[in-house]
């Protein structure tokens, strides 16, 4: 029983950062029909800014104040998109979709290569962070606290998605973006600053999945472009576009993998590519996904 | 108030528009009439800086915007609704008329006149009251005279100085038709001017002040409705 | 009928190529002549995933599968039925990738755009990760699970007798690359007729606008479909070479960042000339080279010159230097018919 509850908590730390991902992807994609191939490497930027600021000054300051450090990294990769968005992407807008797909597979090889330069290959880690926050007792089981923040931050991360999108001014301005570009901007909306506000968000979400999952597994090379064909799975079935897609999404395909590793280590990856791909043949929208 | 000068547009490689050249002025309507395919949406796109002009120059309250996007213009007093309407297949009525209330309040002309988006929503609902039983359905599920109504409104919203409107009256019934006509008569008497892109002569001529005739991209009639109906070139022209 | 500046082309361009193609094992140090056998067969690659990107419009993000598929089918069968003979292994390889991608094709051609690439993917990561994972392995039994685990999936190939013929060590590159060459011309000459055939001729009234392909009666998805089982042969064909050449097949040949490269290497050399992919695959391979040797990173290199193609040359290298007008005249010329 209380293995359960510890297998359900994983499965929740687990969809929390899964979520925070894939919405990006998603965000983004719903807004500019981009698929980021980067996104991985973003987060992966994110938890190596946030791993290195943490050890820096895991001596100088007390505990509480790194917590403040956490969105470090979340900060930074947000710098990073809103120029890699109007530099990169925005005259690529008219150009058949491979062409975007090929300059955001440039931008992963680029920041993978820039990761390896500057942080090397030793792994990197905020454990700080975790320790500062102790362990709890699950019946005869320990669990790190740091874990339960995270899987909070994931649900408040979704509860403010969803608010941000579908409660504010911005999120009408957003959703009418990306069903209208056309008729967005013949109202007076800068569709052009609209797509960077969007892509900012996207990188923002991305980069703060790396941040927190990093006090408790460390930053290591290629983190970036191992989850992100997860995150792949996540939106396809999901739907491309589709926050709550993302959600659900993150949720099953995290449950599965726990699931899936008790009984049969091997198969994995291996089953959840399986899913993906079997909501893809009979319903390639997703199970949320706008119809086309 | 609208100056357009010779302007020639291309989609992708064909010419469209050659050296095009019209006017719109206070208080007026006009209407723009030809066939599918002379050049009509063209024309208000270009206007309205959806698609970019090769040359010539478009001037809009004595100020050159010819080279401004379109978000900038709609800005500066254009409103637009365009032939498939445009409405926010997923967001609300009310959404979508939340959308032009903001961008209006947003746009600076509007605060000199002390005249807010709400304001001019409900002016436009005065236009159309039926918009105002809409608020909470989503822009998917109207019909297609119903979604006229919301775009015109939602244009109307942003408390514009123009007006343009593209095949308005298209697929409407003939008695759904003439409530339009009073609808536009009434937008004009409000002050605002109007530019109508409409294939039906006759539509045409029950409002316009003034009536251009284009037809391969080109004006081949300039003045009032009733000429245009006397006139057999015009005719011939425009029923093809 | 032939006109005289079309044999003085061809002799122009054969005539060198053939001299160095034959003469290479002589002309090059032993390492270089490896790397030339590693352009040779990334090329075949590339043209076979083309066939599928740039003449049907489909971006495949699982390739790898068949290249992987076409050495690992063959590894196993040294490991399990003792098979020493290269042209079993070979022409194994070659079946089990193409029926892969058959059945794999049968699924994907279904989606397009976007959906396509992200399901190639999927399936291609499944396949991945069943030998990463040691899924595969397991089938083999006891003996199995132990190779995975001493090669974390990767398998060993011995050199294998080539028509026979036991080559010793030393010499058994030299010969081997006679092998890799008629290979090559053998996929260039096959995929030129294919891309200049009536089906050929289709697939780019498919890539080109869809819906009027349906109504000129074209199956549409049904050649997708041959397209992409028609590619999984030359992937086959070219992973197994590898296999061969390098002695060992490993789980990052199946990695999609490997069909990513490959679809890098096509687009560098452009998807709309049928040579394209050649020249980006020795571009490719000669860049891959001069990283490792000067430890420049590989990938920002790589990925720096995917940003300058998509930005300043979107037809690739063939489309840019098609562009030089000597270049263009000779390339009309040799595009003429053969007879």
């Amino acid at each position: 029983m209380d293995i359960l509850v510890l297998q359900i908590l994983n499965s929740l730390f687990y969809a929390s950062v899964l979520f925070l991902l894939a919405a990006g992807l998603s965000l983004i994609f719903g807004v500019m029909g981009i698929i980021n191939m980067a996104h991985g490497s973003l987060y992966a930027l994110g938890a190596y800014v946030t791993a290195w600021v943490i050890t820096f000054a895991a001596t100088a300051v007390h505990p509480a104040v790194l917590f403040l450090l956490l969105p470090a990294g979340a900060l930074v990769v947000t710098a990073a998109g809103v120029v890699i968005e109007p530099v990169l992407l925005r005259p690529l807008y008219k150009r058949p979709e491979e062409y975007q797909l090929l300059i955001t597979f440039g931008l992963l090889l680029v920041l993978e290569d820039v990761m390896r330069f500057v942080w090397g290959g030793t792994p990197l880690s905020a454990s700080p962070l975790m320790d500062a926050l102790g362990i709890v007792h699950v019946g005869e089981f320990v669990y790190p606290t740091y874990n339960l923040l995270v899987i909070a931050i994931g649900v408040f991360a979704a509860l403010g998605v969803w608010a941000f999108v579908y409660r504010t001014r911005f999120g009408v301005m957003l959703r009418a973006t990306s069903q209208d570009r056309r008729m967005a901007s013949a109202l007076g909306m800068n569709v052009g600053r609209v797509y960077v506000q969007a892509f900012g968000l996207g990188c923002f979400m991305a980069g703060l999945g790396g941040a927190i999952v990093v006090p408790s597994q460390a930053a290591v090379l290629g983190m970036g472009v191992e989850v992100l064909v997860l995150a792949f799975v996540v939106v396809v079935i999901g739907g491309l576009g589709s926050l709550e897609g993302a959600l659900v999404g993150a949720l099953i395909v995290s449950f599965v993998r726990t699931g899936v590793i008790q009984f049969y280590e091997e198969l994995e990856l291996a089953v959840l590519y399986l899913i993906a791909a079997a909501v893809l043949l009979v319903r390639p929208t997703g199970l949320f996904g706008r119809p086309q | 108030m609208l100056e357009v000068t010779q302007i020639n547009t291309f989609r992708g490689p064909a010419h469209i528009l050659h050296g095009l050249t019209l006017s719109v002025n206070e208080q007026e309507v006009v209407c723009l009439v030809g066939r599918n395919g002379a050049g009509k949406t063209t024309t208000i796109d270009s206007i309205m800086g959806l698609l970019p002009l090769r040359s010539g120059q478009i001037v809009f309250h004595g100020e050159n915007i010819t080279g401004l996007a379109a978000h900038m213009r709609a800005r500066r007093g254009m409103g637009y609704a365009p032939e498939d309407c445009g409405i926010f297949p997923e967001l609300t009525v009310e959404e979508n008329l939340m959308i032009s209330r903001w961008l209006a309040n947003a746009s600076g002309r509007v605060k000199e006149a002390a005249f807010t988006g709400s304001d001019a929503q409900e002016r436009a609902f005065s236009v159309f009251p039926e918009v105002r039983t809409l608020t909470h359905r989503e822009g998917l599920h109207l019909s297609g005279g119903q979604k006229k109504m919301v775009a015109i409104a939602r244009a109307m919203t942003l408390s514009p100085s123009l007006l343009l409107l593209d095949e308005a009256f298209e697929g409407l019934a003939p008695a759904v038709v003439t409530r339009f006509i009073d609808a536009v008569i009434k937008i004009k008497e409000m002050g605002i001017s109007i530019l109508m892109a409409e294939s039906n002569l006759a539509n045409a001529s029950r409002i316009a002040d003034r009536l251009y005739a284009i037809d391969r991209g080109e004006i081949i009639f300039h003045g009032d409705p009733k000429e245009a109906l006397k006139n057999e070139e015009v005719m011939k022209a425009l029923r093809g | 009928m032939h006109d005289a500046r079309v044999v003085a082309a061809r002799i122009l361009v054969l005539v060198p190529a053939g001299a160095w193609v034959l003469l290479a094992p002589a002309a090059l140090s032993p390492y270089l002549l490896i790397i030339w056998c590693y352009a040779l067969i990334f090329s075949i690659a590339c043209l076979g995933l083309n066939l599928v990107f740039g003449t049907t419009g489909l971006l495949s993000l699982g390739h790898a599968a068949y290249f992987g598929a076409g050495a690992y089918a063959g590894a196993f069968l040294y490991r399990f039925a003792d098979i020493h003979s290269f042209e079993v292994y070979f022409l194994v390889g070659i079946l089990t990738s193409t029926l892969l991608a058959a059945g794999i094709g049968f699924l994907c051609v279904r989606a397009t755009k976007i959906h396509f690439a992200i399901l190639t993917l999927a399936f291609g990561q499944i396949f991945h990760s069943l030998f990463i994972d040691g899924a595969i392995f397991r089938l083999f039994g006891p003996l199995g699970w132990a190779l995975y685990l001493v090669g974390e999936g990767s398998m060993y190939i011995p050199r294998l007798t080539i028509l026979g013929i036991e080559f010793e060590p030393e010499e058994f590159i030299p010969a081997f690359y006679y092998v890799i060459v008629f290979a090559f011309c053998a996929s260039v000459f096959l995929l030129w007729r294919i891309n200049h055939s009536p089906f050929g001729k289709a697939l780019r009234a498919i890539r080109d606008n869809q819906t009027r392909a349906v109504y000129i009666g074209i199956p549409v998805r049904q050649y997708r479909w041959y397209a992409f089982t028609i590619s999984g042969v030359f992937l086959g064909l070219a992973g197994a070479l590898y296999g061969q050449l390098d002695r060992q097949i490993t789980p990052e040949q199946l990695d999609w960042l490997f069909s990513a490269e490959l679809v890098l290497a096509t687009v560098l050399g452009g998807t709309r000339d049928f040579i394209g992919p050649v020249l980006g695959a020795f571009v490719f391979i000669g860049l891959d080279e001069i990283a490792g040797r000067w430890a420049i990173g590989h990938n920002i290199m790589m990925g720096l010159l995917l940003m300058l193609v998509v930005f300043v040359f979107p037809r690739g290298l063939a489309g840019t230097l098609d562009l030089v007008p000597g270049i263009r005249k000779v390339g009309l010329l040799m595009k003429r018919k053969w007879l």
